[in-house]
């Protein structure tokens, strides 16, 4: 248990450091969604509407 | 079991349109199937999607989302949309979307009590400076104006801003991305997309030179450096998406990378058919072979037919040319209706293919360079990265 809270510990603060590579807001937050894998009826609220429909 | 769990329902709730938009794919793109629908959708038929999408929502294991669509949505009127989507609340799972995809002029207070009421999202189509151009009422008059007043009415509306989830836009490549860009942003919306304008091998798409031109992608990347640039941005569901692909994430809207994705929609008379972008391609081009309507069948039956199955792995590309593309997992080959040509169907690389490499490489370089950024995620989140 704690060696997995560990790991989550250290895979947080290397994606912080990865974020703060980039001074972009918009790619900042790209790599945090990235990060948690974040499905699309919890995403954005564009993501929510158009759905997969591409109109 | 379904090959493929349904994650958008499109709800042609009118046949018609207040506007008549140069590029538009239902009426101007030489598919006339419109003509012979009923103008607003008859109440047998919201009956039976209240039902049967209902019932779908509940039977599949990821939620969906039903979206209003048209023609313009709003011209069901006031009372019939109040059956259809206070209906859909009560049938479908509570977590499944309801939204609606409208060109604004009829987004009356009224309107926008209604769909707060049932939690309806709503998204606006909107072009910006260029928005007259090509989108015009039949007597000619522009709407822009008119559009501008429905975003401001939204957005005063004690709900509108949990309602509102951003506009859509089409690419007018001779147009300045950056004046595009601030116009848009400048209604306070969260959010963009943007499309292409629609075209194919045998209809190029408007001003695109030939296949191997870069007009699109000139675009996108003068877009693209505007975008990262802002200190303060909404979102853009188009490029968002090809940089999480590049990232190593996933693709969020057809057209992009090799997630599949199932997509259905239910006419104005109540007839399923495939996703009807496909128009674009030939006339009757998102018709399935059978033509059966919604409140003759069993949506879920229906559903695990082969014919629906076949229409699914439509999206996978099948062209030699994208098979052997190292950017086949963030591209995905576009989408099926502008890969069309008379002489070998949906196999070949997007119309847009030159446009996509250009701007890909172009995103590739502002995130740090080919595989830089995607192999540190591969080692920081190992199975939740795809």
């Amino acid at each position: 248990m704690e060696a997995t809270q560990e790991s989550e510990r250290l895979e947080q603060s290397e994606t912080e450091l990865l974020v703060a590579e980039f001074d972009s807001v918009a790619i900042q937050r790209l790599i945090g969604e990235v990060r948690c894998d974040e499905p699309v009826l919890s995403g954005p609220r564009y993501d929510r509407t158009y759905n997969r429909h591409n109109r | 079991m379904l090959s493929q769990d349904v994650d958008t329902v499109l709800l042609k709730t009118a046949s018609r349109c207040n506007l008549d938009c140069s590029y538009c794919y239902v009426y101007n793109m030489g598919d006339d199937g419109w003509r012979s629908q009923p103008k607003r959708m008859p109440a047998e038929v919201i009956d039976a999607v209240v039902e049967q999408v209902g019932r779908l929502s509940h039977a599949q294991e990821h939620p969906l989302s039903v979206v209003m669509h048209g023609g313009e949505p709003l011209l069901l009127g006031l009372p019939a949309m109040d059956l259809l989507v206070g209906g859909l609340r009560r049938s479908l799972r509570p977590d499944a979307g309801i939204h609606v995809q409208t060109n604004g002029v009829l987004l009356s207070e009224p309107f926008i009590d209604l769909l707060a009421t049932y939690e309806v999202g709503i998204s606006v189509s909107f072009d910006g400076p260029v928005h007259d151009v090509n989108r015009r009422d039949r007597r000619g008059r522009g709407s822009h104006d008119r559009v501008v007043e429905a975003i401001a009415r939204l957005r005063a509306h004690p709900e509108g801003d949990r309602l509102f989830s951003g506009l859509l836009a089409v690419v007018d490549p001779s147009s300045d991305p950056v004046a595009v860009y601030g116009a848009l942003k400048a209604t306070g919306a969260p959010g963009f997309d943007f499309l292409y304008r629609d075209g194919n091998y045998e209809t190029l798409p408007f001003g695109k030179a030939n296949p191997k031109s870069t007009e699109y992608g000139d675009w996108m990347i003068r877009l693209a450096d505007c975008y990262v640039a802002d200190p303060s941005p909404p979102r853009i569901r188009i490029l968002d998406d090809l940089m999480r692909l590049i990232l190593g994430g996933r693709g969020h809207k057809e057209g992009v990378g090799l997630e599949d994705y199932g997509i259905i929609v239910i006419d104005t008379d109540g007839t399923v058919t495939k996703n009807d972008t496909l128009k674009v391609a030939h006339a009757g081009g998102d018709r399935f072979g059978v033509g059966q309507k919604i409140t003759d069948l069993d949506l879920e039956a229906f559903l695990r037919r082969e014919e629906v199955s076949s229409y699914y792995e439509l999206q996978a590309p099948t062209s030699a040319t994208c098979r052997a593309c190292p950017e086949l997992n963030v591209c995905g080959g576009g989408m099926p209706a502008h890969r069309w040509s008379a002489e070998t169907g949906y196999n070949n690389p997007t119309v847009f293919c030159a446009d996509q490499m250009s701007l890909i490489g172009h995103l590739r370089g502002l995130l740090g360079g080919s595989g830089h950024l995607a192999g540190q995620f591969g080692a920081l989140a190992g199975a939740t990265v795809r």
